[in-house]
């Protein structure tokens, strides 16, 4: 009888150990189960939309505003494999040309700003802080060498930093790039397989490291002012703009001043989502977006699209909706 | 306690399947970051835990299983690509990974005979050839096919004949009696380079690397001085060219390629002869220059009992007959992939090669098969198995009066090739070509096998240990009948069968070490021991007196001859070495290698060969770290000491012969005298070569000037005629080889749908022959001398200083001023070596298109053109030798300027010669500009061809030899006609040799 307790008592342990460990894997990989868990209790006609972090708290704002104007309205954000697989909605991070692909659009619904910066205590913070870089420093200190580029003073100190950098198709880095005429192949250091926010936690962990990320993946959007662990590099801006730069401004002084003038070496650029048209739930909530939710982009740390580009989008998508209908 | 145990089990027991299931897949893409490419066979692993890595397969892809959890650290690396460090926070991520091609020339790693070296800490100078600029270049052999791809490297295709040999010399020529080719090595394996040619073809010998199938080729890389060649101890005084074929990798999936070609070739120049009237015209002017009566010159009316005057003279050009458009073909399948134990390549090809000529061709069906397979982490067993088998039909060229060549371009156009009854007319010592052409039937079969197995066992980490034996085994038949329809054939037939077998049997047993110690020390060391048997065997039967033409087999002739030949050679070694490099800076290198030879006296029989070299990267000094468009830069120098063994094997033996047949009765003859002290040849040779790399690696260069000089050269020196012999062999003669080499290459443009590189390279060597007791001369033929203080390959002519405008006699340089122009008048008026030679090579790529073109240069070679010698006769030759169109260029009356003189037969007042003297008249600058190689393909896109499963489709033309740029008045100036002549020490001698052909060849290369 002894025996058979200790059987039972090993095989539930053995059971329980299994599915704790197989729990904390999954919660591993996912930032939060709980959405998808939720997600569980969708209609089949869910719209997933694949966005990165820095953007998902204001699309989730919108998701639960919507719904209050369309309680039938069924989007979710997608944050496993599968669902970022099955998206309607995909996040385009720079404006796009004309494809070939006639029936799909993209919206531009906000504008996003890019820093560079460093963990708060780091070689980085302590040996950048009295130099201004301007986009020819920055250019050292982020990118390799042309085989043709002319040498500068800031070379040799770059060589002294960890370059972390997002490797995704869904990280900032490839605009950041872009914006400095590089290619994103062509960056010194580390890559990181992850979300950008992932470059937040390898520069705070390496004493030398150096990255670059979009503002609301920097400031906390709650205190509204730039997260405790991290320092902003110094950039040569005018004048004008250095008080939204210096420690203590929030990412609403930021975002007014890049509102009223972009600054010549921070890149800003559009996003939107990227859609196959033809379905009027997907065009109503784009609709939605540009009409009411554009107001919420301030609050999460985007900037507003220029008031024009708004009215051109917003008659385009109303021809569709006459077309779909 | 029983129960705690029992507790603790069910705790592990559940634990042990949590483990398990813990273990990630990270799967990821790696392309080049410019063109998008999949990078095929990079490595991902797991920084910090080697063993868990992987590499990408043909598809760029990989997925790598591990037990840690992210945040995980990985490094990507791809040779020839800078390195990236990444970090995994999300593991369900793909890593898709861009990356950057590294131009640093100086991490490239280098194979050595007996070891790998990084570039940047090697002190000798090696040139690299890559496989795929080899196969380019429609050819036989790769020996041919490098021409101008290695600087200091000297290739010259002697004929157009496919499958014949071809002049090489690396840095110079070092022997007179040993040989001068330098020492092939097929992955790892002694590859035996002489001819087993042993029936005479006019001045012609075969390719024994035609054996070897070009497009098995992975590697070629060109060992050229001491410090790389002196561990090739006896055998390395005349270079050493290693040649690595392909293999399959780790973790490749299968892969099959196919490649198909069909062309044709075409003589791009022939000889411009004189017509049939202009011969006559010409016959008749020497005779009336001769003092003849001119009411009776020979081409005057039948009427008046002449032959026709020349107007009547009909032309029959032969060189129609000869040569035609040939067909090229060629077809070559290889299939390679390898799992993680099991890597293999299995290659097959077929070739077909026309010669322009008729009664010529080469065909060659080789298989391939290399195979490695770890027994287990320690043991990797290796094997190299290479089977080919060659077809040559064959024809007599160059000089043979009863050979194809003469027989169709030497023959007086004025002659008819059929007599009035329709049979093959036959003038002189000329056969006809109708008959040459028709009944032609001498072959050439080889069958070669090249083979190696080597068991590896890794003792340590850096330390291995190898054993291998390899086998070079060649069969060589060759087979020639004369029937009764030709001059050779007369009375009733003539045969010769011959059968040539060699073997090099070669055990080696080597340990390497290769260590780095920090970033401060490296290390490459190794020691080993290697035994090399070669026999050689002979078979010749020769058969005259056929019962009829249809009876060709030997044994149906009357009379029957044979003769049979053996002889075999070993070679002992001991040899090490030792790389060593602080901080990747200043580099030493130490080599040692001791033989022994078989084929030397008792006295002689051991050499040693040393070698020492260093080198300083300039680069990693700080003075220059600041200088940005400096990559690399480095300093380089070597001394060392090597040999050559390549003469007979019983040189130094006291030798009988048999056959001395006395009154029926069989008896022994001395046939060559001992020479106990008989020993290497020995070339000591310094370099100091600069090397650099710029712009990010766009711009790299290497300089070398070296210092060869050979000494104990084996010559054949007089002996007192009451030995009964006149002659010895004894090490008695000393030559000089000096020379720089330079080599640049650029990357001019590289963006994503546009390429372009281009390479330069040129090279000069200055032979001279330093000690010679006795001038004497090579050849049959007088022409080329050999003489101390001169450069091998001299041209010993008169020299030929005008035609006088008012006699049209030629005048001569009067040396001795004794007012008669006889032999010790003649003198050394040029040689055969050229000032530089080089190659010039560019490559575009734009989008899907490719392009590419290669130039090759000689300049400052004199070539005696042997056809005018024979072909300006001015009547000399009578009336079957005809003349070159040049020959009207001659002085016909007073007052013309020409260098060629009047036609007649008879001496000049001072005993010269106008015509039929052989003067520097003949010999001509053989510079010339060739346009090698001219490649176009297009690449058809992967979106078309993948749904086919095709992973690459090309098509391609390939052009050989478009155009060459040359004052030299000949059909080729790389001509050859003595090709065969004892270790090739006669060059620059063209006689009857088809010119290598124009070749346009279209291709298809698929690879699934």
């Amino acid at each position: 009888m002894k025996k058979l307790y200790i059987a039972i008592f090993t095989v539930t342990f053995s059971l329980v150990g299994n599915s704790v460990w197989a729990n904390t894997h999954v919660e591993n990989n996912s930032e939060t189960n709980s959405v998808e868990n939720n997600n569980n209790t969708t209609t089949s006609s869910t719209y997933y939309i694949n966005a990165p972090r820095f953007v998902r708290p204001l699309i989730e704002k919108w998701i639960s505003e919507y719904r209050k104007v369309d309680p039938r309205a069924n989007f979710a954000i997608a944050k496993t494999a599968e669902t970022k697989g099955k998206s309607s909605l995909n996040i385009q991070l720079k404006e796009t040309s004309a494809n070939n692909d006639l029936a799909k659009h993209t919206v531009y619904f906000a504008e996003y700003a890019i820093l560079p910066v460093t963990g708060k205590n780091s070689e980085a913070a302590k040996t950048l802080a009295k130099q201004e870089l301007n986009s020819k420093n920055i250019k050292s200190l982020f990118f390799e060498k042309d085989d043709f580029e002319e040498p500068n003073k800031t070379d040799k100190k770059a060589a002294a930093y960890v370059v972390y950098t997002g490797n995704s198709s869904q990280s900032v880095s490839a605009e950041f790039a872009s914006y400095y005429g590089k290619d994103a192949s062509s960056f010194r250091g580390k890559r990181i397989v992850g979300d950008d926010l992932f470059l937040n936690t390898a520069i705070v962990k390496d004493p030398q490291g150096i990255t670059f990320n979009a503002i609301p993946n920097i400031y906390d959007l709650n205190t509204r002012k730039l997260k405790s662990d991290l320092v902003l590099l110094p950039i040569d801006v005018e004048k004008s703009q250095r008080s939204a730069f210096v420690e203590g401004s929030t990412i609403d002084e930021l975002i007014r001043v890049l509102e009223a003038d972009r600054g010549n070496n921070i890149p800003v650029e559009r996003i939107g989502f990227s859609y196959q048209d033809g379905d009027s739930n997907i065009t109503n909530f784009i609709a939605w977006i540009l009409a009411e939710g554009e107001n919420y982009n301030h609050d999460f740390g985007l900037l507003r699209l220029d008031a024009k580009l708004v009215a051109q989008q917003t008659k385009l998508l109303s021809s569709r909706l006459t077309a779909q209908k | 306690m029983k129960t705690v145990k029992r507790i603790v089990l069910g705790i592990v027991v559940s634990i042990l399947p949590a483990i398990t299931y813990a273990q990630n897949v990270i799967t990821g893409h790696i392309v080049d970051a410019l063109t998008n490419e999949p990078l095929i066979g990079a490595s991902v692993i797991v920084k910090g835990e080697k063993t868990e890595g992987v590499v990408t397969d043909v598809d760029g892809n990989f997925s790598l299983q591990t037990y840690h959890e992210a945040p995980l650290k990985l490094k990507v690396e791809y040779i020839g690509y800078r390195p990236i460090d990444v970090e995994v926070y999300d593991a369900e991520e793909p890593v898709d990974i861009k990356l950057r091609e590294k131009h640093d020339f100086l991490d490239e790693v280098v194979v050595l005979g007996y070891t790998t070296v990084k570039r940047q800490n090697l002190t000798g100078a090696i040139a690299s050839v890559k496989g795929g600029d080899v196969v380019s270049t429609a050819a036989t052999g790769f020996n041919e096919q490098i021409q101008g791809q290695a600087p200091g490297l000297i290739i010259s295709g002697t004929s157009g004949t496919p499958g014949s040999n071809v002049f090489i010399r690396l840095r110079g020529t070092t022997s007179i009696n040993a040989g001068n080719d330098p020492l092939y090595v097929i992955d790892g394996v002694p590859f035996n380079s002489q001819p087993l040619q042993t029936i005479s073809n006019g001045g012609q010998t075969i390719n024994p690397l035609s054996d070897l199938n070009p497009n098995d080729i992975e590697k070629i890389e060109v060992l050229k001085d001491a410090s790389a060649t002196a561990i090739y101890g006896a055998r390395g005084a005349n270079g050493v060219i290693l040649v690595t074929t392909k293999r399959g990798t780790h973790g490749q999936k299968t892969r099959v390629s196919f490649n198909a070609e069909y062309g044709f070739a075409k003589a791009a120049k022939l000889w411009d002869l004189a017509t049939g009237p202009e011969t006559a015209q010409i016959l008749n002017e020497a005779w009336v220059n001769d003092g003849k009566d001119p009411a009776l010159i020979p081409y005057r009316s039948k009427e008046s009992g002449g032959l026709g005057t020349p107007e009547e003279q009909q032309t029959y050009d032969r060189q129609d007959v000869l040569f035609r458009t040939a067909a090229v073909q060629n077809y070559n399948v290889s299939v390679a992939g390898g799992n993680e134990r099991t890597r293999f390549y299995v290659g097959g090809e077929y070739t077909n090669q026309e010669a322009i000529v008729k009664t010529q061709d080469f065909q060659r069906l080789s298989f391939r098969v290399n195979l490695d397979h770890d027994i287990n982490k320690k043991l990797t067993l290796s094997t190299s198995t290479s089977l080919s088998w060659t077809k040559r039909s064959l024809s007599r060229i160059g000089n043979s009066p009863k050979g194809i060549l003469q027989a169709s371009v030497h023959h007086s156009t004025l002659l008819n090739p059929f007599n009035e009854d329709g049979s093959y007319a036959r003038y002189g010592i000329f056969d006809n070509i109708y008959a040459l052409i028709e009944n032609s039937n001498h072959h050439a079969y080889g069958l070669r096998t090249v083979d190696n197995i080597n068991l590896s066992w890794k003792i340590l980490k850096g330390l291995r240990f190898k054993s291998s034996v390899s086998l070079d085994y060649n069969n060589y038949r060759e087979k020639r009948y004369f029937n009764t329809n030709l001059a050779d054939g007369q009375p009733s037939g003539n045969a010769t069968d011959a059968t040539t077998q060699n073997y090099t049997i070669t055990a080696e047993q080597l340990l390497n070490y290769n260590a780095d110690f920090g970033k401060i020390h490296s290390l490459a060391a190794f020691v080993g021991n290697s035994i090399q048997y070669t026999g050689l065997r002979t078979q010749s039967i020769s058969g005259s007196n056929f019962p009829g033409n249809s009876f060709q087999e030997i044994s149906s002739a009357a009379v029957t001859t044979g003769t049979t030949a053996s002889s075999t050679s070993t070679l002992v070694s001991w040899f090490g070495g030792i790389n060593y490099s602080l901080l990747n800076r200043y580099a030493f290198d130490g080599n040692l290698r001791a033989d022994a030879s078989s084929r030397f006296g008792s006295n002689h029989r051991w050499g040693i060969f040393p070698s020492l070299g260093l080198s300083w990267t300039l680069s990693e000094e700080e003075f220059l770290k600041g200088i940005k468009f400096i990559d690399a830069l480095k300093l380089k120098t070597s001394i060392g000491w090597s040999g050559n063994q390549n003469i007979d094997d019983f040189a130094s033996l006291g030798l009988w012969s048999g056959g001395g047949t006395y009154n029926d009765k069989s008896g022994l003859l001395h046939s060559q005298l001992a020479n106990p002290d008989l020993k290497w040849e020995t070339t000591r040779q310094w370099n100091i070569g600069l090397e650099g790399s710029f712009l990010g690696g766009r711009l790299s260069f290497e300089l070398d000037y070296y210092n060869k000089y050979t000494y104990d050269l084996l010559l054949s020196t007089p002996i007192p005629g009451k030995t009964g012999f006149s002659s010895i062999y004894s090490n008695v003669g000393e030559m000089s080889n000096k020379g720089v080499e330079f080599q640049i290459t650029s990357q001019n443009i590289k963006s994503k749908n546009f390429e372009w590189t281009t390479s330069f390279n040129i090279s000069h060597n200055a032979n001279k022959v330093e000690k010679l007791p006795v001038s004497f001369s090579q050849y049959d033929r007088d022409w080329v001398r050999l003489e101390e203080g001169k450069p091998m390959y001299s041209f010993w002519l008169y020299k030929q200083l005008y035609v006088d405008p008012e006699t049209g006699n030629a005048v001569y340089e009067d040396v001795d001023k004794d007012g008669k122009i006889t032999v010790a008048d003649r003198q050394i008026v040029g040689n055969a070596w050229p000032d530089f030679t080089g190659g010039l090579k560019n490559t575009f790529k734009y989008k899907n298109f490719d392009l590419s073109f290669f130039f090759y240069f000689s300049v400052g070679n004199d070539v005696f053109n042997m056809n005018r010698f024979f072909q300006e006769h001015g009547g000399m030759r009578g009336t079957n030798w005809g003349f070159l169109k040049s020959q009207m260029n001659r002085w016909q009356k007073p007052g013309d300027i020409t260098d060629i003189p009047k036609a007649s037969t008879l001496p000049n007042a001072d005993g010269s010669y106008n015509n039929g003297f052989a003067s520097s008249r003949f010999l001509e600058d053989g510079s010339f500009l060739r346009l090698r190689n001219l490649s176009f393909g297009y690449t058809l896109p992967k979106t078309w061809t993948a749904k086919a499963g095709i992973e690459n489709l090309r098509v391609y033309v390939n052009m050989t030899n478009l155009f060459t740029i040359t004052g030299y008045s000949g059909a080729d100036p790389e001509g050859n006609t003595a090709a065969d002549y004892t270790h090739g020490t006669v060059q620059g001698l063209d006689f009857a040799i088809p010119p290598q052909p124009r070749q346009i060849v279209f291709g298809l290369n698929v690879t699934m």
